[in-house]
């Protein structure tokens, strides 16, 4: 039971009932929501995958708990190969699934979490790791799939959380008890919550003292009572929605990503799953574990996978209109690869340069300036790519018929006549479809700020560069004297 | 390593009807939970109509629930299913150690 299968997965979330909305209606069964059903069978792809031997040695991890075979997204890297195969799994997932491993967040606040406590009850004589690990190994053994969530709603952002006229725009500890904590606050832009069977919370940034009350970490069921997931509606839901048959649309099975508002309206939380609980020093340090890790994952190989995605659907494209010989195409594919690897790239460096942290720990997190050059390249890198996919891809990703249309008997042949070229229609309408979801889709803006928006990549890679070293490089060799 | 989880950080829930028993096993602080929402909130987890909880007590092993309307044992199990496997738990065959009991009627 410890890897579990997607049919397992799918069997367990069937009991879960969270309290979903989807533009404003409540989902009283996340199976049969069009929506919903996307996360859940993105996920369900996700376990599935743990058990294709050609992917084992990317999906399955040992437990440094345990010893038994785990899922990864439940690894907590105990080595530089360990850094490499999380890496390695984000691109794995992104190229099988073309939207969010909905775990991926999940893994790395826990492993955000490993190295922070193990710190804390160093300095303070706490048992929040011993917490963390028996949560660890109950979610291992039972391969739960666990959801991040990190960013508050944080109101007038000019002022600090315990400046807001609303308490509750960052999420707070409103009530300490002998058996556990009751919070209150809303955590946003949360991806595929509503599949999971935990959500692991984390503080959304640093915090000074006397903001004790914001200063908290936990995990917790996603069908705790008090908890409203509020899921993202965009054009694509409408379209899913309004779709005859998921054939029509443009990542048929796994959908754009899907994220949810979560409110916690007063919601209990045991002490056996509260890992920080006013300890203000920790959350900076905390967050910025977590930012390190993920901006590997996710700027150097997430992102990586869907360019894979999209390099390849451009070059199908190409061909199906007769152009793959064509200079200016054939160019810009090559950019497209240059800027995508160089972020694949910067992902590779920044597990093996990765180091344990804290030394004593046995928790390895990736080296951080190569983490942050990974995203803040692929924010900028991605937007270049879908540039030139819509030049490759012609004016048809904006202008095309749909499925449907091809499909009526009536007006179907005019389809196939006029969109026919070196490919039937149906092949190049539906390639055509697939880049329309990347180009005028949500994965623009979602890249451009998943992980943390690029001034924050920016403001940590100011302060991780050795500014003075290469400044004496230079004057050394200019003979500067001062 | 230190291999298992250790069975102090379990607790081992029975789910008792009128006419029979199952046990969940969760973390620590899953009990806690159901009663917290049981209490506290009013609520069943998993169940978001109000009316479904009528009454709610705290007895020395665990708790009494009250549920609204005609059920069979079945169906009261069902409930609590789906209540108990909301904040964390999952069925276990496992029946030689029961930490708390929550009994059921309609």
């Amino acid at each position: 039971m410890a890897v579990k299968t997607a049919a397992e997965y799918i069997e367990s979330v069937k009991a879960l009932t969270p309290k979903v909305y989807v533009a404003g209606k409540r989902v009283e069964n996340m199976l049969e929501n069009p929506t919903t059903l996307s996360v859940i069978r993105a996920t369900a792809k996700v376990y599935d995958l743990a058990h294709d031997p050609k992917y084992k040695e990317v999906m399955v991890a040992t437990s440094h708990l345990t010893g038994e075979p785990i899922n990864r997204n439940l690894n907590v890297a105990q080595s530089n190969y360990d850094l490499d195969m999380r890496a390695e799994m984000a691109l794995l997932t992104s190229q099988m699934l073309g939207t969010c491993n909905y775990r991926c967040v999940g893994c790395d606040t826990l492993n955000a979490l490993a190295s922070s406590t193990w710190e804390m009850d160093k300095e303070y004589g706490t048992e929040y790791n011993q917490r963390l690990n028996n949560f660890i190994k109950w979610a291992q053994a039972n391969d739960l799939a666990c959801s991040g969530a990190i960013t508050d709603p944080k109101g007038d952002r000019f002022k600090r959380p315990s400046e807001q006229d609303d308490p509750d725009m960052n999420l707070r500890v409103v009530e300490k008890r002998a058996d556990g904590i009751v919070v209150r606050g809303a955590k946003v832009s949360q991806s595929g919550a509503i599949g999971a069977h935990e959500t692991i919370v984390l503080p959304g940034g640093a915090l000074k003292p006397g903001e004790e009350q914001f200063a908290v970490a936990f995990a917790l069921p996603n069908g705790t009572p008090g908890i409203t997931y509020i899921c993202q509606y965009t054009p694509y839901t409408a379209e899913r929605e309004a779709a005859e048959s998921i054939e029509e649309l443009g990542n048929p099975e796994f959908g754009q990503r899907e994220t949810s508002t979560i409110v916690f309206d007063d919601v209990f939380i045991p002490w056996e799953r509260v890992f920080l609980c006013g300890e203000t020093k920790y959350c900076g340090r905390l967050v910025a574990r977590f930012a390190k890790t993920h901006r590997m994952n996710c700027g150097g190989a997430c992102k990586v996978g869907y360019c894979d995605l999209i390099i390849g659907a451009c070059k199908l494209a190409s061909e199906y209109t007769g152009l793959q010989k064509v200079p200016h195409i054939q160019e810009k594919l090559i950019d497209m690869v240059r800027i995508s690897e160089t972020s694949h790239a910067c992902a590779i460096a920044a597990a093996a340069k990765g180091m344990e942290e804290p030394v004593g720990s046995g928790v390895y997190m990736p080296d951080d300036l190569f983490g942050n050059v990974a995203k803040l390249n692929i924010a900028h890198g991605f937007w270049e790519i879908m540039k030139m996919a819509g030049d490759i891809a012609g004016g048809g990703v904006v202008t095309m018929p749909s499925e449907r249309d091809l499909q009526n008997p009536e007006i179907g042949p005019y389809i196939q006549k006029y969109f026919k070229s070196a490919a039937p229609a149906e092949q190049r309408l539906r390639v055509i479809k697939f880049i329309q979801n990347w180009v005028a889709g949500l994965h623009g803006a979602g890249t451009w700020h998943g992980a943390g928006s690029p001034q924050a990549q920016r403001v940590a890679i100011q302060v991780l560069t050795d500014w003075e070293a290469k400044k004496q490089l230079a004057k050394n060799l200019a003979h500067i004297k001062d | 390593m230190d291999n298992a989880l250790p069975l102090e950080s379990l607790e081992f829930i029975t789910v008792r009807t009128p006419k029979g028993e199952e046990t969940y096993m969760g973390l620590k602080g899953t009990y806690a939970t159901l009663v917290d929402s049981c209490c506290r909130k009013q609520a069943l987890p998993g169940f978001y109509q109000s009316s479904l909880l009528v009454e709610v007590r705290n007895q020395e092993q665990g708790l009494m629930l009250t549920l609204s309307g005609e059920m069979t044992d079945e169906e009261m199990f069902s409930y609590l299913n789906v209540a108990i496997r909301n904040v964390g738990g999952f069925p276990t065959v496992q029946n030689t150690r029961c930490d708390y009991i929550v009994e059921v009627k309609c």
